[in-house]
């Protein structure tokens, strides 16, 4: 990642639509978008799209960014928008796996440690479309269930019930997840 | 102590902050393929404009040199047989006897150098179609002796030059002038330094009413050529290049540019008959918004590609994404217009016609998504389609022409701009598109003097 300063010129630079500045940006911040992007949408190929997507948007109104703000929580909003805006085209959040009541167990710290980014999206993809959208702006991008049930079109309960059952699924799914790597 | 949940979510944060594949070249490639395009398509509009904008100027600079050649000719001539400046003269006392000497101080008004040799000609023969004059005199003595008659012609670089002369011979002896009118003489000398004397040759000589006739008859003949050289001039030239905006509905008008020439025929004082061939690009853009026609042609396309379905995947038809079509043409263009006139002052004018087509080449590409809803939830998969064609087709009247140029005279060329609004007629090119477009031709116009 650039620093602070370096940033500012790069995103002044990409104003005057400077394509060698653009690509510049776009492999400093690749991993970071691709990262935002698998998380909700669990695949590379789709993941790519929307991050690009998003790199399109960003080129477009970068004019609007205020550089006194920081550009990663923007850009961020814009990665999560976009895919979120994939996912909706696609898919039918009506859909939902409903888990039967779980018993949280304890999990060891240390087995959290050690599971990779291919073993969490192996997790994540064992939740519904739902409960993963949800537990990734909630958990992870610190979105409030009031701001989730308006970005999915869901009621605030809604969300909440959604987060506890992924929570509890991603319990289960650990516990046999470290059974299985002992 | 951290819970699970935090530990979960704090390595979940760890691993996706930077989730670097290490295939960000291959990202951008991607991301190309979607946004600079439109970046880079705009530059062969600006480049094809400003070359266009330069072939004008360097035309119109060629044609507004020739142009002013032929009608210096024309000036020329015309001068020569009309203006005649007459000063008097100082009349110069001669001491011999039996002698005249006559010394014309000869103003030639209409002497006018030119370095080209065949301007020289040209301007020598057309002296040549007057009679000559010679002054008449009275006296005998004037007659009988052998005259001499001094010209200082006032020539610049000339090696023959057309002088035509006034005397007024003025003798306070024996010499008498007749009258201004009737002493007139012509001569076509060889100058040498400015100041030739000259031998008068036998000229017949002509009453003051044939000088008149005569006089009458030949500024008839210049006017005459005149018409005829503007007779010439009924069929003129266009050189234009246009900018314009293609549109179908509210979908995004794209620019577009072209190039091309027209021939304009006079039929009356204020019709002309303009007709001509350009080349254009066309482009339409068609989000979520297609028509009728294009959509039955995507269907079609897409169910080829349904016809051999990846993985066995069974598409619904109802679940189509994103529909977008981009068309972009090359065509010559055959517009056939009449323009009017509406004032003498023939300062701008109204124009109607026709546009015909035919394309030089053709390309169209389908965007789309399917959904399959019975694998990975129903997740778009993305098509594109691409058609290309050469040339073929023609539509004839495939749009209509209402135009109104405003000229603006450069020299003796003109400049014309001319805003102007095509709707569409027929269909073009392959996939019967209907095409409306407005825009503005700067149009430079090979006429001299004005009017087409």
């Amino acid at each position: 990642m650039p620093d602070n300063e370096s940033l500012i010129e790069l995103i002044a630079s990409c104003k005057k639509g400077n394509l060698r500045q653009q690509e510049l940006l776009y492999k400093q911040f690749y991993g970071y978008a691709l990262g935002i992007c698998i998380r909700y949408l669990g695949n590379r190929e789709d993941a790519l799209e929307a991050a690009n997507d998003s790199f399109i948007k960003v080129f477009k109104s970068i004019d609007s960014f205020n550089q006194e703000n920081d550009f990663k929580p923007w850009f961020r909003k814009i990665l999560v928008n976009t895919s979120l805006d994939y996912k909706r085209r696609s898919m039918r959040f009506s859909e939902a796996i409903e888990l039967t009541d779980t018993i949280p167990q304890s999990i060891h710290t240390s087995v959290i440690d050690k599971i990779s980014a291919q073993d969490i999206l192996d997790l994540m993809k064992s939740l519904n479309e739902m409960q993963r959208m949800v537990f990734n702006l909630y958990e992870i991008d610190g979105y409030s269930h009031k701001e989730i049930g308006s970005l999915l079109n869901i009621p605030e309960s809604s969300s909440r019930t959604y987060l506890t059952r992924a929570k509890q699924a991603l319990q289960q799914l650990l516990t046999t997840h470290s059974i299985y790597k002992r | 102590m951290k819970t699970s949940d935090e530990e979960l979510k704090e390595q979940i944060s760890a691993v996706f902050e930077d989730y670097d594949d290490g295939l960000g070249e291959q990202g951008w490639a991607e991301l190309r393929k979607k946004y600079p395009a439109k970046e880079t398509k705009k530059l062969p509009i600006w480049w094809l404009s400003g070359i266009a904008a330069s072939l004008l100027l360097v035309a119109g600079l060629y044609f507004s040199n020739a142009f002013d050649k032929d009608t210096e000719k024309v000036i020329l001539r015309a001068a020569t047989a009309q203006k005649e400046h007459i000063l008097p003269e100082e009349p110069k006392q001669s001491n011999q006897e039996n002698a005249t000497i006559t010394e014309l101080d000869t103003i030639t008004a209409a002497i006018h150098s030119h370095s080209a040799k065949n301007k020289s000609v040209k301007q020598e023969s057309a002296v040549n179609k007057i009679p000559p004059y010679i002054a008449q005199t009275t006296t005998a003595a004037a007659i009988n002796t052998s005259s001499t008659k001094e010209i200082n012609s006032a020539v610049s670089n000339s090696t023959i030059a057309p002088t035509t002369a006034s005397v007024i011979a003025e003798n306070n002896n024996s010499v008498i002038a007749a009258s201004n009118n009737e002493a007139k003489v012509i001569a076509n000398n060889e100058i040498n330094n400015g100041a030739v004397v000259v031998e008068q040759p036998s000229i017949p000589k002509l009453s003051t009413e044939e000088f008149l006739k005569e006089e009458s008859r030949l500024l008839a003949n210049s006017t005459n050529k005149d018409t005829k050289k503007n007779g010439t001039s009924k069929t003129t030239l266009d050189v234009f290049t246009g900018t314009f905006f293609n549109y179908y509905d509210d979908n995004e008008a794209k620019l577009s540019a072209g190039i091309g020439l027209n021939a304009n025929v006079k039929v009356t004082k204020n019709l002309i008959l303009s007709f001509g061939a350009g080349i254009s690009q066309n482009k339409v853009s068609f989000e979520n918004n297609v028509p009728a026609q294009i959509s039955s042609a995507m269907t079609s396309s897409k169910n080829n590609a349904l016809s051999a379905p990846s993985n066995s995947f069974a598409y619904s038809a109802t679940a189509t994404n994103d529909l977008s079509f981009n068309g972009s043409m090359w065509s010559i263009d055959l517009p056939m217009v009449i323009k009017l006139y509406p004032t003498n002052k023939q300062d701008f004018y109204i124009s109607t016609g026709v546009n015909s087509s035919t394309y030089l080449s053709q390309k169209y590409t389908y965007n789309y998504s399917l959904s399959n809803f019975a694998v990975q939830n129903g997740t778009a998969q993305p098509q594109q389609q691409t058609e290309h064609s050469g040339l073929k087709g023609f539509d004839f009247a495939n749009s209509a022409i209402i135009a109104i140029g405003i000229n603006q005279n450069i020299g003796k060329n003109i400049l014309i701009f001319e805003p102007y609004y095509k709707p569409a007629l027929n269909a073009m090119g392959d996939k019967n598109l209907r095409i409306s477009s407005a825009g503005l031709n700067l149009k430079f116009n090979f006429n001299g003097n004005g009017k087409k």
